[in-house]
């Protein structure tokens, strides 16, 4: 696994400070961190940072919020909805290619008939796919289809094992059921929402496929992420060297934002003891 | 069949504690022997050292003949029963009990009439299709004995055998453990902290406390010749009282209570720096009757046939209470004042705990 | 009950519905177009009702180059699953054997290998397949599945393993089993829900991968989910074959998904979880 791995890393670093390109004539030379530098200044990678940003966090927003309404709903019981728990988890296992496509076609004036039925409500919905800003929202919304599940999931999980009493102990003290989530419920579930935001950081832009098939990063770049940035100049352009300082430029300010919280990750995984 | 030999042994752990300190302790053949003492005094790790799971620190191990420090447990030819028996989920009763054959490739023939013999001796037979899921905790302690016994090993390591057995079950298991190892006349060693088992089913007794062997001997010795005082407050219960006192002259002083020192325990008693003393005076050692030292009775456990009496008694150490033992026919009360006789054996132990003798 | 906890109540009840309906909804949505004819599927307003044509399907499975995703797809996920076992079982193994600090940073390494972005690992295999042949190979996509199937199955073996009590291992060792004769004999068939399971949920991912089919592979190897885009790109407007080809690839995936469902989260987020 470290030949799989670790080396692939550490050759992709000193990819990074080469000019290899498949596109130029001349052979690659090693640049050291020029191509860090270049990046600096170009627009479209600073750009593709801020979508980066935008489609990471717009979601995961969103994701959060349902995730755990849904959760709950899935924890209480409620009459008539045990069906809801087999089919909030179906996204799960779709394949992002084919969520993309589903999308695409829904999303799709005629094909898809959303705009048809905002219609019926009195909605004149815009061209989404076509138009910047609301491709944009498009694309957050097939997110937020695709990955509210794994919030739901880990929140009902982690609901699943807090302690009955607790819920006895509060009732008892006089808590009503809105009162025992906020301060019984939402408390416990601070340490699974840390992993969740971690988890939905670094596997946000795992949306690439969707990406790809609803508007290949446009209109006019509006969708275009850092990775489908670094995509496209690797293997449209070619050039190899720096598309690898785009994506480790990436994942460096990835892990500088989430490296507080790696021993955090690793706390539940350590204390589930020896069960002997 | 064989006796175990262990010289000096000890085991370091890799965090630097000494779990077994020094040991030197002869096993002979046949024996039942009792590895007893608190939570924590290296038993289990003496267990597997003989066993083979864990490495020996430094020190030598015999068994039979032959040293094996260095064998796999499968060459010491032992047999090992774990305090949580251990046994394999996904096997049969017959499949369990005829793993350590299966092992050892032994034709299928052979292993089913192993098998339905150690099963009849155990008085399986009717369960060996069920898995250990399916068994009463009482039932899997059986399979656990059933697979050590079927390879007719020369030694059985038991490490907490009962411990998870419900205290009638423990009882009656207790007998026919003794019963089977006599028959079997194989070498055991059987780990405890329960010092009842250890009295009522060892040939001998090893006491340990913080890795180190405090004694080694048989049960009654054990009880009527303590060789120390930690020794002597484990073993029985109630347990021992305790009083300090002090030498004056040729008397012991105890709270306001002289005895004459005994001329044998003078030459001992003179190499003692300071004149401290304790005394160790069994419950039923004391008696309650007309004469002796007045005390007031704090409780009563009555027990039908005995009464434990716990009595205030100034002087007497540790909550300054002594613990009497009293026929089941005297009639005692809280709060009534009774006389305490020291009449029989009275343990004298020296500053550092090590007993210096008795007095009568 | 007060009126405002029986309010918030009924709201998510509602909202609870109302998600049934926008996971369902679109998926039907799909799953319609599969079998309208081209004509319903355009028609405005969306017609509900129509008459079903297997037209799509029957054109998808008799197209050279989808079968051959087919053949391709099922050769890939189940290598990439047996190579993985391989590597993984005795890595969980390994790690279960393992205490302090040096698990502690095993574990984070692994868990850190698979949460790095795909992108990151695409380009230097790019260049290295370049120069060993092996883009438009199967063995090649294999090899790199392996980068997120064996830290998957690590991950949901390793709790499952140690909770299998010490003592089992110990007492084959005493009944005179060697190493080896335990992990057969006594672990793994004590393993096997497990192995199951993340076997599916390894294949499920290798089923669905993209991203790294798309780059590593031009013709002769091409995946489903890449020969499902190539529809796209060609035929331009043949959405009742993508539609088919939809189904087609995602219902295996959501049915054995469904079969492996307790164990996703451990899948997906190595025990940082508990659950
Ligand atoms: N693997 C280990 N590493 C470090 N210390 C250990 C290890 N195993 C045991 N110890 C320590 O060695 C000492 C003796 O442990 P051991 O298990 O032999 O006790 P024991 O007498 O069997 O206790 P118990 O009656 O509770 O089973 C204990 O203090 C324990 O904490
Ligand atoms: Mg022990």
């Amino acid at each position: 696994m470290i030949v799989l791995t670790i080396l692939p890393l550490i050759f992709s670093i000193t990819l990074s400070m080469t000019s290899l390109s498949y596109s130029s004539l001349s052979g690659p030379r090693f640049v050291w961190f020029e191509n860090y530098v270049d990046l600096l200044s170009d627009d479209r990678f600073l750009r593709s940072l801020w979508q980066s940003g935008i489609l990471i966090f717009g979601p995961l927003v969103f994701q959060l919020i349902f995730g755990f309404c849904l959760a709950l709903v899935m924890n209480e019981r409620l009459p008539g909805l045990g069906w809801l728990r087999v089919i909030f988890i179906v996204p799960m296992f779709f394949p992002p290619i084919v969520m993309g496509l589903m999308w695409k076609v829904l999303f799709t004036p005629q094909l898809g008939g959303i705009n048809h039925y905002l219609g019926a409500i009195g909605i004149d919905g815009p061209q989404w796919l076509s138009n910047p800003s609301s491709a944009l929202t498009a694309i957050v919304i097939a997110a937020v289809w695709g990955w509210t599940p794994f919030v739901t999931i880990m929140f009902y999980t982690a609901m699943q094992t807090f302690p009955k009493d607790l819920y006895e102990a509060a009732r008892i003290d006089g808590a009503t059921w809105s009162e025992q989530i906020r301060f019984v419920t939402l408390p416990l579930l601070r340490d699974t929402a840390v992993v969740v935001i971690v988890f939905r950081i670094m596997e946000g832009l795992a949306i690439f496929p969707i990406i790809y098939v609803m508007t290949n990063g446009g209109p006019a770049g509006s969708t275009e992420t850092t990775n489908y940035y670094a995509f496209i100049s690797g293997f449209e352009f070619l050039q190899v060297g720096y598309a690898s300082a785009i994506i480790l430029s990436f994942l460096a300010i990835l892990v500088a934002i989430l490296a507080p919280s790696t021993g955090f990750l690793l706390r539940g995984a350590e204390s589930d003891g020896d069960a002997a | 069949m064989a006796e175990i030999q262990i010289t000096n042994m000890s085991k370091i752990y890799g965090n630097g504690m000494t779990a077994v300190d020094d040991l030197t302790l002869h096993i002979r053949d046949g024996e039942f022997l009792v590895l007893v003492g608190p939570s924590g005094c290296g038993k289990s790790t003496i267990l597997r050292m003989i066993a083979g799971l864990k490495s020996i620190s430094s020190g030598e191990l015999r068994i039979g003949d032959r040293v094996v420090n260095d064998l796999e447990p499968k060459e010491r030819d032992i047999a090992m029963v774990f305090q949580s028996y251990a046994l394999y989920p996904h096997m049969t009763v017959a499949e369990n009990i005829g793993f350590p054959l299966r092992l050892e490739k032994r034709s299928p023939s052979e292993i089913e009439t192993r098998v339905k013999a150690a099963a009849e001796t155990l008085e399986l037979s009717a369960y060996l299709d069920r898995k250990p899921s399916q068994l009463s905790g009482g039932q899997r302690q059986r399979v656990a004995m059933g697979r050590a016994i079927v390879r007719q090993p020369s030694v059985y390591l038991l490490d907490e055998p009962l411990s998870n057995l419900d205290a009638k079950l423990r009882d009656a298991t207790r007998a026919e453990m003794v019963d089977l190892q006599a028959r079997l006349g194989v070498t055991t060693v059987y780990v405890t902290h329960d010092q009842v088992e250890a009295m009522t089913m060892g040939d001998r007794v090893a006491v340990m406390k913080d890795g180190t062997l405090q004694q080694c001997a048989a049960p009654r010795e054990l009880y009527s010749r303590p060789a120390n005082q930690f020794v002597a407050g484990f073993i029985g219960t109630p347990a021992m009282n305790f009083i300090p006192a002090e030498i004056r002259g040729d008397a012991i002083l105890a709270g306001d209570h002289a005895f004459p020192l005994p001329a044998e325990l003078s030459p001992a008693i003179g190499t003692l720096p300071d004149g401290h003393v304790t005394l160790g005076i069994r419950p039923e050692h004391l008696s309650i009757g007309p004469d002796g030292i007045p005390a007031e009775v704090v409780a009563v456990e009555e027990l039908g046939f005995e009464a434990i009496v716990r009595v205030s008694f100034a002087g007497a150490g540790a909550h300054d209470q002594l613990i009497v033992r009293a026929g089941g026919e005297t009639e005692i009360t809280r709060g009534e004042t009774v006389r305490i006789g020291f009449g029989e054996k009275i343990h004298v132990f020296d500053a550092n705990g090590q007993r210096l003798g008795e007095m009568n | 009950m007060n009126p405002t906890n029986r309010r918030i109540r009924t709201a998510l009840y509602a909202f609870g519905i109302f998600w049934g309906l926008v996971i369902v909804l679109p998926f039907f949505w799909l799953a319609t177009l599969s079998v309208k004819s081209r004509l319903d599927a355009f028609a405005t307003p969306p017609k509900l009702l129509f008459t079903p044509t297997f037209e799509a399907y029957r054109e998808v499975f008799t197209d050279s180059d989808f079968l051959s995703a087919i053949m391709n797809s099922l050769i890939v996920s189940t290598g990439a699953v047996v190579l993985s076992l391989v590597i993984a079982i005795p890595a969980a193994f390994a790690l279960r054997n393992l205490t302090g600090p040096i698990r502690h940073n095993a574990l984070l390494t692994i868990l850190l290998i698979r949460m790095v972005p795909g992108m990151v690992y695409l380009l230097p295999y790019f260049v290295i397949y370049g120069r060993l042949d092996l883009i438009d190979t199967r063995i090649g996509l294999i090899i790199v599945h392996l980068i997120f199937n064996v830290p998957l199955i690590i991950w949901m073996l390793t709790p499952i393993w140690r909770a299998i009590p010490r003592d089992l291992a110990e007492a084959a060792r005493v009944d005179g089993a060697t190493p080896l004769q335990t992990l057969l004999l006594v672990d793994l068939p004590l393993l096997k829900g497990g192995i199951l399971a993340s076997s599916v949920l390894a294949f499920i991912f290798s089923w669905n991968e993209f991203l790294f089919a798309l780059v590593l592979t031009r013709r002769d190897v091409v995946t489903l989910p890449v020969a499902i885009v190539n529809f796209l790109a060609f035929e331009g407007t043949e959405w009742g074959k993508i539609a088919a080809a939809s189904m087609f690839i995602v219902i295996p995936a959501i049915v054995f998904g469904f079969f492996v469902r307790r164990y996703m989260i451990a899948g997906l987020t190595g025990g940082a979880v508990k659950g």
